[in-house]
């Protein structure tokens, strides 16, 4: 308990500085004014995306989780979804105070912390679509950029609210070469097939 | 600066203890009539009085918050509300002729357009959450909910949990959708 305390202590400590930071200058741009190019996340800044129809072996998956080492017990996708993309900065300390639907926590942990969004590729369920088609927290999911054909792997870290679909993390959104602004809207109106793998959070991920 | 750090130490002491207590209570929820319990812990089971599950409504409880449920008077069914940060399910067990069965609500019975259509509140759903009411009678329950909208505008809205009777079709996760939906949605 004491060390998880101190840990914490150091952690958030060093978060809140950061935060600090950023406080100094409110974030310009918005979900009604014009983004500056600072306020954009560049596509393809994470992960080697890459185009075209795209299998198995050569979706990108070279963010947080990379992808996954064997997917020849995968089988057909147990739920897909196509709908405008969203992003989930959830996980991620340096979005507070810029995005309103910012939440310090995920559903899913890494190493008893949250999985944070900048650094990791995820897609969000709700609980009805995880529990209609047999997926936990951990499994495989492969998104794709509907527009361009850019696709990346992820894992399904996130639980949103019924309905909810699109919804990616930061990583993933860029992995795929969809821009957003630092309070999350995207630039423009991407859309995005998520297409989960149940049974499959035992499978490793690595580099292709 | 100091009272900012003084802040934000506080902060982290409250947010370090929310860590520390997240892991999910262990529980048992005996039925009415003692045949069946639901045992809430590494995952969510009806077991029988001889200690042998019945049937598994949650095999993993990885990020769950919290998990509500109730027994009908009857004994014959179990409703769970299983709560993330974000978002809630319902899903429920009943027992017929040919032994235990698990049912869920499909997102598709949420009226979300409508509601928030109702209490004039627009933006991105970024959170719902709901709660077991009372039994109406041993078919019916009564749930309310939340739906947090971006800008935190929140619609509280209820429902009533009918279990229909009617035959369900079984999806890949097991459970059978049809058996259990909601009626009479409104804004509170």
């Amino acid at each position: 308990m004491r060390s998880v305390l101190t840990w914490g202590f150091v952690t958030l400590f060093i978060a809140s500085i950061s935060g600090c930071d950023d406080s100094i200058s409110s974030p310009s741009g918005g979900a009604s004014g014009t983004p500056t190019q600072n306020d954009l996340t560049q596509g393809q800044q994470i992960g080697n995306a890459v185009s075209g129809n795209q299998s198995f072996d050569n979706a990108s998956g070279d963010s947080g989780f990379g992808s996954p080492q064997d997917t020849s017990q995968f089988g057909a996708a147990s739920f897909t979804s196509d709908s405008f993309a969203k992003i989930d900065t959830d996980g991620d300390p340096s979005e507070q105070g810029y995005d309103q639907t910012w939440n310090a926590q995920t559903s899913g942990q890494i190493n008893g912390q949250p999985v944070n969004s900048a650094d990791y590729a995820y897609v969000v369920m709700s609980q009805g679509q995880m529990a209609a088609s047999g997926t936990q927290i951990g499994d495989w999911a492969l998104v794709t950029n509907n527009e361009t054909g850019q696709s990346m792997w992820a894992r399904v870290e996130d639980v949103g609210p019924a309905g909810g679909t699109g919804e990616i993390s930061e990583a993933c959104a860029t992995g795929v070469g969809i821009q957003f602004q630092r309070n999350s809207s995207t630039v423009g109106n991407p859309s995005v097939t998520v297409q989960v793998y149940s049974g499959t959070k035992s499978i490793s991920g690595g580099s292709n | 600066m100091r009272t900012s750090l003084i802040s934000v130490l506080a902060t982290a002491l409250i947010a370090n203890f929310g860590w520390a207590e997240s892991k999910l209570e262990t529980k048992q929820i005996p039925a009415p009539d003692g045949s069946q319990v639901l045992e809430i812990g590494d995952a969510i089971r009806v077991v029988n009085s001889g200690g042998s599950p019945s049937l598994t409504l949650a095999s993993s409880v990885e990020g769950v918050q919290r998990v509500d449920a109730k027994w009908s008077p009857d004994s014959r069914r179990v409703v769970v509300v299983i709560s993330y940060t974000r978002g809630s399910g319902v899903e429920a067990a009943y027992i017929d002729g040919s032994g235990w069965h698990k049912a869920l609500q499909p997102d598709t019975d949420l009226p979300t357009d409508e509601l928030s259509r109702q209490a004039g509140v627009s933006g991105r759903l970024v959170s719902q959450s709901c709660r077991l009411g009372d039994w109406l009678d041993s078919r019916r329950i009564r749930i309310t909910g939340e739906l947090i909208f971006s800008g935190q505008k929140k619609v509280p809205y209820g429902y009533t949990l009918v279990f229909t009777g009617e035959p369900g079709h079984l999806d890949r996760g097991g459970f059978e959708e049809g058996v259990i939906k909601g009626i009479e949605y409104h804004v509170r």
